[in-house]
């Protein structure tokens, strides 16, 4: 294998999580070793090229342009075997043609959990092709909302949430259920915008989230973190008298059981939710 | 019947006094305010006269101010599973 790699890309790996190994400049034997070992571990229908020949740059930007347009650029110079359309990730709204986006934003769109689920579950084509990659592509990562504020979340996480939820203890479970990005290193599901023309809706709407049947996200709750005391003098002009207001926040620790992205096969035996359009 | 619902984006401080009286008169008092009117023409007159400062938009029932406060409260973003408790009673029995 030639040393195909820019040196450029090389200093965007701060957010990956998969070991930098697989993308050295030199492919050392220890590569190709860890590469054929991956090629063996796929033993599921999905073909899916080993990480050598993956893209490089996780797509954990937001642009769509760049998305579609970086990676195969990158690839035309120097590895023509690979189909371009593998590389590109799965932005529902990017990747599907003009016909097909009245049906990808209804996937996306979610605005409450009853309304959601009375309403079918619609995949669009180049959802039913793309969601099977990310399925298998471990580890995953979520961008989950709570109360609307987003949370970047992948297996094993801490979360440290800015605020005391009330009405849990420690030991319960959460699903979280509304999401904007579900992604692998390579494979990115992003909740499409919201096509309004009022203007006040565009700004206090809430945002688009995925639907909550194609991922289940569980969370447990640690315990409960404070922050330290904080003491505050409140004092008047040409007043003697001076009060000091102490307060200690608390916080809410939570941990990320499991991030599980629903495959095809599953989708597709839940109850009369399902549309496959083909 | 139907009614307009229409919110104030833009303030009219700084515009002539007719401006600022027309939303007194739509009861529109700050920014991002949102009142219902049913659509009559000495309404959608009165639109008209502020069209550069308002979002209108049609609607077939007017929402109380606790529905229009509602559409702003955000989405909790997750449910209870299952409770600690429940767990360890099950354990016991």
């Amino acid at each position: 294998m030639p040393s195909r790699l820019p040196s450029q890309a090389s200093k965007s790996y701060g957010t990956l999580r998969q070991p930098p190994q697989h993308r050295s400049h030199h492919i050392s034997s220890r590569t190709l070793v860890r590469s054929a070992l991956d090629i063996s571990a796929r033993t599921s229908t999905i073909s899916q090229p080993p990480t050598f020949l993956l893209p490089f740059r996780a797509s954990l930007h937001q642009a769509s342009t760049q998305q579609a347009v970086s990676p195969t650029s990158q690839f035309h110079n120097t590895q023509p075997e690979i189909p371009p359309p593998l590389l590109q990730t799965t932005d529902v709204n990017a990747l599907s043609p003009s016909p097909e986006s009245s049906e990808s934003t209804s996937i996306t769109t979610a605005p409450s959990t009853t309304q959601s689920l009375s309403q079918p579950l619609v995949l669009s084509r180049s959802l039913q092709e793309f969601l099977p990659k990310l399925c298998v592509q471990k580890p995953h990562y979520i961008v989950a909302h709570i109360h609307r504020f987003p949370y970047l979340l992948t297996e094993g996480d801490t979360l440290r949430l800015p605020f005391h939820m009330k009405g849990v203890s420690p030991g319960d479970v959460l699903r979280f259920n509304r999401a904007s990005i579900l992604g692998s290193r390579d494979y990115t599901l992003k909740a499409g915008t919201s096509n309004t023309e009022s203007y006040d809706a565009k700004r206090t709407g809430e945002p688009t989230y995925l639907d909550e049947r194609l991922f289940e996200c569980r969370m447990r709750v640690v315990g409960l973190e404070t922050g330290p005391m904080m003491d505050k003098e409140k004092k008047k002009r040409r007043n003697r008298h001076r009060k000091i207001v102490h307060s200690k926040h608390k916080y809410t620790v939570l941990r990320v059981m499991q991030i599980k992205i629903k495959n095809l096969e599953e989708l597709n035996q839940e109850k009369a939710t399902l549309l496959l359009e083909s | 019947m139907s009614y307009f619902r229409i919110t104030l984006i833009r303030s009219a401080i700084g515009l002539p006094a007719k401006s600022g009286n027309v939303l007194k008169a739509l009861g529109l008092r700050k920014r991002m305010a949102t009142v219902f009117h049913p659509v009559t023409p000495s309404v959608a007159g009165q639109i008209m006269k502020v069209k550069e400062l308002v979002a209108v938009s049609e609607v077939d029932k007017p929402l109380t101010k606790e529905e229009v406060h509602q559409e702003r409260v955000p989405d909790a973003g997750f449910y209870v599973e299952s409770r600690a408790e429940d767990m360890r009673k099950k354990q016991d029995f």
